[in-house]
């Protein structure tokens, strides 16, 4: 099973991760002056041509490092954004205290928490070649990715968690699964293909309203004269080939 | 009699474009921990095995992939004992990343019997006439 806390920790502790890569990195160069000098190079020559064939450790380590924590790999290079952070949040913890509680005594008797879940990230949403087909500021496109996940990957989480209701969660309670699969609730960064030119789309912080979802839900866009009909997605094998060099 | 004048040097290939390798690899990484769970050094060697040497790119570099594939949810990561009793770390291709490799594999099949058509002058098989789509 799953250990909860595993993604947890990961984040807590990025010097691990740093001592993994290396780890890593030192298994590679010592099979790489293994191989060498089996090929008949000595131990010397054996290990500098392994370094040179590997390239240099400390760029690849941060790149490793920057795909597992990326907002903590930039503060370790610039400590005043770790300070001005902080300052931030107290600044904000402040106001917090001072104006919140009296602006919520206001906020409870409306509050209902199902109505804050429906919210949606697209305008629309259609099923095709069990791709989702997205529609973001007027446009069609092939979702590719949530939060920089595959939708492959995505949707098989879904399905895990949701089974045979996965695609209507997905379209009518994006927060809900979000929220199921651990991953922010408020905004996603979606990666959207143009199905008919391939080219690759970047929409980060695309905010989840409850316009957005209702539009999806109601399938209103179809009244909607100025957005386009769905386009007809090319299967697999017709996808435009430049998809590989983006 | 003049010495010979000496012979012109070989000409080098010119490298591969990096936004050829930055999508294929992900690709080939794919396809090579299809078969069974490799460790990054055997990644590389396997890589470079099949492609008869044609393809080799700094080793290093292919860390970064594959923790960006882990990441997004198409490989797994375990460490494990390597064939020497190393602790080495694994990587092993998810349902997902098998689903994405099969939609790769199919696209680049089109693509690359595309380019050859165009490099032959247009001759042989379009999609139409048997080409894989």
């Amino acid at each position: 099973m799953k250990d909860p806390f595993e993604k947890h920790e990961r984040r807590r502790k990025p010097e691990r991760a740093r001592d993994e890569i290396d780890e890593e990195f030192a298994f590679h160069l010592d099979a790489s002056a293994r191989d060498a000098r089996a090929a008949g190079l000595d131990a010397q020559s054996a290990q500098a041509k392994a370094g040179a064939d590997f390239g240099d450790v400390s760029t690849y380590r941060d790149a490793c490092l920057r795909v597992a924590h990326p907002w903590r790999t930039l503060m370790g290079k610039k400590q005043t954004g770790k300070w001005s952070l902080a300052a931030t949040c107290l600044a904000i913890g402040v106001i917090a205290g001072v104006l919140i509680p009296e602006a919520l005594d206001d906020f409870r008797s409306d509050y209902t928490p199902r109505e804050w879940q429906r919210v949606g990230a697209f305008e629309g949403l259609v099923w095709q070649n069990d791709l989702p087909i997205v529609l973001v500021d007027n446009r069609w496109y092939v979702l590719d990715a949530i939060n920089g996940r595959q939708i492959e990957s995505f949707m098989e989480a879904t399905e895990a968690r949701f089974g045979d209701r996965t695609r209507k969660r997905f379209k009518e309670d994006l927060y809900e699964v979000l929220q199921a699969l651990d991953e922010p609730t408020d905004a996603i960064d979606a990666t959207l293909r143009d199905p008919v030119s391939g080219a690759v789309v970047e929409k980060p912080g695309l905010e989840l309203t409850q316009e957005k979802r209702n539009n999806a839900y109601g399938e209103g866009w179809r009244s909607q004269p100025d957005v386009p009909p769905v386009p007809e997605v090319p299967m697999a094998g017709d996808i435009p080939a430049y998809r590989f060099f983006c | 009699m003049p010495p010979a004048p000496p012979p012109p040097p070989m000409p080098t290939p010119d490298p591969p474009a990096p936004e050829l390798l930055r999508g294929t690899l992900d690709m080939m990484i794919l396809r090579t921990v299809a078969d069974e769970p490799r460790h990054g050094y055997g990644v590389v060697r396997r890589i470079e095995q099949t492609s008869g040497g044609v393809l080799g790119v700094e080793e290093g570099s292919l860390y970064p992939a594959l923790h960006r594939l882990v990441k997004r949810g198409l490989l797994t990561a375990e460490w494990g004992t390597s064939e020497n009793n190393r602790r080495a770390k694994f990587y092993r291709l998810t349902a997902a990343g098998r689903k994405r490799l099969k939609r790769d594999q199919t696209a680049w099949s089109a693509m690359a019997a595309a380019v050859t058509r165009v490099m032959a002058g247009g001759q042989g098989p379009t999609r139409a006439e048997g080409v894989p789509s």
